[in-house]
């Protein structure tokens, strides 16, 4: 008897692992990852440096929602909130959810946001679907909301983003530009289910379809924001493909640089983002190129855009920020260069 | 059978009053200090509605995790276990069409992950921790594969009806938060299975002795609990208008942290479904109230983390012998010490 | 006090128990990590058995093994320690940041003394206190990171000295130094464990706490020495981690607890306490090492990869049973065997059921 429920338990969990992967393979309509934003302006990294944002007729309460605070890039884009606040003469309140698997928290943030009282959201999304019916508690209240970083599926929020898309074409076209030659290569990808990680890759493998025939992507590891998990996939990938020629990832930390195990870290490695270590691994070598996100554009630009908004002026509904020119050791230390950092005192002030 | 019936649902021992109004006393000084700090918005209706709303899903999580520490284990695959019933009601409800028909696809998902985890460590006397991780893992993998790594969206617009929206004047997720109290109440404290479940958890070897099938009350808990978590996920679900994977991340630590609040013991046989509903709404008065304040994303970290060990240490004062064994510093016989080590603490 | 062997008084059972220093039923790990091995050899020839691989995975599993050292002890005494990811990023911070400002020496000892205190304080409330190992690993996990933040602001440290790379990034020779690291700490835990007299009473406590009191042994003393044990072998790993990705960061080690335990588990450690051994945790160690690389060089799915770690966690739990001769005495359940049972299971530890 027991046995036979056992057995009956075991059988049913197995059918389900099976039923799943089946329908899996086919997956649910979803996003569609190979395509660009459908983007309003461009502006170039020169207009970006002379941007100043508008002056508030009256003092708002701006909320910035992040994704979390853990990680330089976060903390950047809040710097760069915090500059267009004080420039523009408004409140600002940081919060941060625990990752991109809590859309849970950040519906309650956002909330616990309106309970507060806010007049504008600069809103980073935690989840495409997940993060909707906290864009729709704003739009319900007619609160402006201007979405950064990643796109949340919402026609309501104005839209201030890198085109992770077309940052991984462009990725691919600075990779050729540095292997010449082609030959096979390792792109390192951020976790499977991050949409920002899976355009960024869609992007990179289709340019080397279309126009780089002579390169070959032997390897997309996955691995979650985390630097050990991603130099481990790595040397793991590295033992099945010893001759590649060329290293490229999603995120300067996927692996850090200085990390990467002799004598693959010759090859030319180029990847995006910028913290003051990809600074100096440019400057030592270690990173050939990198393509800067902008977040502290997208937290600068994010919160001027919703100034204006609250000001009634009009605002381009979709602005993306540039990821050209790419840092290089020609550059690394150039204004633009700087702009990707903030000051080693800062410390983000939530709440 | 002493001990099936003092710790019994319906009777009420002194212990058990005495701590949910420890909760009861520290919930309303909670109340008192956000209020005064921010009085124009935490003591608001539509704040304490928000709290409501907010803290309906982990009342229910909390409700399965009882069940599971009860009986002298513990499950930390409710969190995944949400997910993935989640991901299994949205891709049904797509695919075959019919809210019905997809939340009754996850709440099966759920019963069955109980059932597995239950025949695992009752009879086959898996630890649970060992089994609940090694089920958590795998529904992870198995609820992304099955969601293709994305938020299952474009839900029918009426799923929102189970958590989502209101009804009336009362936000869904309430209403059925309050039904997820009254069922797990009514098992609890108006069943010979919340009898025996409390029996197997107070003293294992007693209830052997007296007749009871313990490894069939083990798998039911589990299989209630499995039911309750997947219950939590699918109003987590219509709350967010997709089912994810992973969005049940962090409920399974908290939800132990809400029962052991709410003064459930770890290692069984001590808890009511009233403590564990305090203790939810402990934490969830906690952190919306550290929000509404402005207390800083790191500092609320630290607080938590000390808010969880201090609940820890606060239940162990409910027992009289606590004094007397911080004198001495030296763990005392009995149930408490007992009741130390998770899973498997049932003197036999 | 006379030197008993409490561990045999403590256990009148049928099935001998795996000490620290001898061997218990490996075997079948051995036969199953020989099994893992000649797979991926045979499917992957010019990838996997390959000194480079050899030596990619030493460096890998050379971090796991420290922590999973440190959590044996934790698991061995009867509890466990949620905490040792959460201590391993925090000592990336708190050591990285004084490597980088006070140099090298600075930081092992600023990260080393962080781990020695966390391992107190967990210890301190679990076995002075009597609260559940569980609610205090959790909590201080939680404390834990937002304090690494809180003191990094948010950001990774970076910048260290370069003799901080022979902590984990280059080789000693040609041994790569996480593994030569992790070979001298198993060492000094096989002297701890299996010759010192620490040892006997942390395997005895684990076994039976009530007959260890009643023996004379101070219970709460050695129960916070496994306890520190696991937190100042955490933050060595966090040290190692730092050095080996090259940066100090809240998550570095992230997934190490659970990835610690299971690896303890796998490798014959009991959650309850009272049974493994130092060959145990190696092997255990190195099936999850093995597994995890093969699975990566064959290109594997993360999705995927996650399933097989999770049944591989429950499956080497059940064949521990079916090894114990529990299966039988199960199945006769019905058949009257309670008494049987009763007596396996009461004295089984596999289960953590048979602590008093």
């Amino acid at each position: 008897m027991k046995r036979v429920v056992l057995l009956c338990a075991f059988a049913l969990l197995g059918a389900a692992s099976v039923a799943g992967a089946r329908t899996g393979a086919g997956g649910p309509a979803g996003t569609d990852f190979h395509a660009p934003l459908n983007c309003s302006t461009k502006p170039t990294a020169q207009q970006l440096l002379s941007y100043k944002v508008p002056k508030a007729k009256k003092r708002y309460q701006i909320s910035l929602m992040e994704v979390s605070l853990n990680g330089y890039y976060y903390v950047l884009l809040a710097y760069g909130a915090e500059q267009a606040a004080k420039q523009a003469g408004v409140d600002l309140r940081i919060t941060a959810a625990s990752g991109y698997t809590t859309p849970a928290i950040q519906l309650q943030q956002a909330e616990d946001v309106i309970s507060k009282g806010t007049d504008g959201v600069v809103f980073a999304p935690v989840d495409i679907n997940g993060s909707v019916p906290a864009v729709n508690k704003f739009k319900a209240r007619k609160i402006p909301v201007v979405q950064v970083s990643t796109q949340v599926n919402s026609p309501y929020p104005y839209t201030v983003m890198q085109d992770d898309y077309l940052m991984g074409k462009a990725l691919a076209d600075q990779m050729h530009k540095l292997a010449p030659k082609g030959g096979e290569g390792i792109f390192m990808a951020g976790p499977s289910n991050a949409t920002w990680s899976r355009k960024r890759v869609a992007g990179f493998e289709d340019q080397v379809k279309a126009k780089y025939p002579d390169m070959k992507v032997v390897d997309a590891p996955t691995s979650l924001v985390d630097p050990g998990e991603a130099l481990t996939k790595l040397t793991a990938s590295l033992q099945a493909h010893p001759k590649i020629t060329w290293l490229a990832s999603v995120d300067y930390s996927l692996p850090v640089p200085q990390a990467i195990p002799s004598p693959y870290n010759k090859l030319p490695y180029a990847t995006m983002g910028f913290d003051p270590n990809t600074q100096k691994a440019v400057q030592g070598g270690f990173v050939k190129t990198t393509l800067p996100t902008d977040a502290y554009y997208m937290g600068y630009l994010g919160v001027g855009t919703v100034v204006g908004l609250l000001n009634g002026q009009e605002e381009p509904r979709v602005q993306c920020t540039p990821y050209l020119p790419g840092i290089t050791k020609a550059n690394a230390t150039s204004t633009w260069a700087q702009k990707q950092l903030y000051p080693a005192s800062y410390k983000p002030k939530t709440g | 059978m002493k001990t099936l019936r003092r710790y019994a649902g319906r009777g009420i021992t002194t212990l058990a009053v005495a701590a949910n109004l420890q909760v009861l006393a520290a919930l309303v000084a909670l109340w008192v200090v956000f209020s005064a700090w921010e009085p124009a918005t935490f003591f608001t209706g539509n704040n304490s509605l928000n709290i409501a709303r907010q803290a309906s899903v982990l009342v229910v999580v909390a409700l399965a995790q009882m069940f599971a520490l009860l009986i002298g284990g513990f499950d930390i695959s409710v969190g995944a276990n949400m997910g993935f019933s989640g991901v299994v009601a949205a891709r049904i409800m797509i695919e075959h069409g019919g809210v019905t028909v997809g939340v009754v696809a996850g709440l099966l998902a759920g019963a069955l992950i109980g059932l597995v985890n239950g025949i695992l460590i009752g009879p086959l006397r898996v630890s649970p921790f060992a089994a609940t991780l090694g089920m958590l893992t795998l529904l992870l993998g198995l609820g992304n594969i099955l969601s293709d790594g994305q938020s299952v969206g474009n839900l029918p617009a009426s799923f929102s009806q189970i958590g989502g929206s209101d009804w009336g004047r009362i936000p869904s997720s309430v209403a059925l938060a309050a039904l997820a109290v009254a069922l797990a109440w009514l098992v609890l404290a108006r069943t010979r299975l919340g009898l025996y479940v409390y029996g197997v958890g107070g003293s294992r070897n007693t209830a052997r002795l007296v007749g009871v099938r313990v490894y069939a009350y083990e798998i039911a808990a589990y299989v209630l609990c499995g039911l309750f978590a997947s219950f939590a996920g699918i109003i987590l679900a219509a709350r967010l208008s997709v089912g994810q994977t992973e969005s049940g991340a962090g409920f399974e630590l908290l939800s132990i942290a809400a029962a052991v609040i709410g003064g459930t013991a770890i290692g069984g046989g001590i808890g009511r479904v009233s403590g564990a509903l305090l203790g939810a709404v402990f934490i969830q008065v906690l952190t919306n109230g550290l929000d509404v304040v402005g207390v800083g994303v790191y500092v609320q970290g630290m607080v938590t983390g000390i808010v969880i060990v201090a609940a820890g240490v606060v239940g162990l004062m409910r027992d009289p012998d606590f004094l007397q064994r911080v004198r001495v510093c030296v763990p005392a016989r009995g149930r408490i010490t007992d009741a130390r080590w998770l899973g498997s603490t049932s003197p036999r | 006090m006379a030197r008993i062997d409490i561990t045999a008084v403590a256990q009148p059972v049928r099935r001998r128990r795996a000490r620290w220093s001898g061997a218990g039923n490996e075997l079948g790990l051995v036969a199953a990590l020989a099994a893992l091995c000649l797979v991926f050899a045979i499917r992957y020839p010019s990838a996997f058995p390959t000194t480079s691989n050899l030596q990619s995975m030493a460096q890998v599993g050379g971090v796991l093994l420290a922590v999973t050292l440190g959590q044996a002890c934790a698991l061995l005494v009867g509890g466990f320690d949620l905490s040792v990811a959460a201590n391993m990023g925090f000592v990336g911070v708190l050591g990285g940041d004084m490597m980088v400002h006070h140099g090298l020496a600075a930081g092992i000892v600023a990260g080393v003394a962080a781990g020695v205190v966390i391992g107190l304080v967990n210890g301190l409330l679990i076995a002075g206190l009597g609260v559940s190992p569980f609610v205090v690993t959790l909590g201080m996990l939680t404390f834990l990171k937002a304090f690494g933040n809180e003191i990094a602001h948010g950001a990774p440290i970076f910048g260290f000295p370069s003799s901080t790379q022979f902590l984990g990034h280059t080789g000693w020779g040609p041994i790569p130094s996480p593994i030569a690291i992790a070979a001298i700490l198993a060492v000094g835990m096989w002297v701890v464990l299996g010759v010192l007299r620490a040892g006997t009473y942390i395997y005895g406590i684990g076994g039976n706490r009530e007959a260890c009191r009643a023996a004379g042994v101070p219970v709460l003393r050695y129960e916070v020495l496994a306890y520190v044990l696991c937190g100042t072998l955490a933050s060595v790993a966090g040290l190692m981690e730092l050095s080996r990705v090259s940066i100090g960061y809240v998550s570095n080690g992230s997934g190490d607890d659970l990835l610690s335990i299971a690896a303890a588990v796998i490798g014959g450690v009991a959650i309850g306490g009272g049974t493994g051994s130092l060959v145990g945790v190696v092997l255990g160690v190195s099936v999850l090492t093995v597994l995890t690389t093969g699975l990566t060089i064959a290109g594997v799915g993360e999705f995927y990869q996650d399933i097989v770690s999770g049944g591989v966690i429950v499956l080497s739990v059940l064949v521990a049973r079916v090894r114990g001769g529990m299966f039988p005495q199960v199945l006769r359940l019905r058949s009257g065997g309670v008494e049987g049972v009763l007596a396996r299971v009461g004295l089984s530890t596999t289960s953590g059921k048979g602590r008093r």
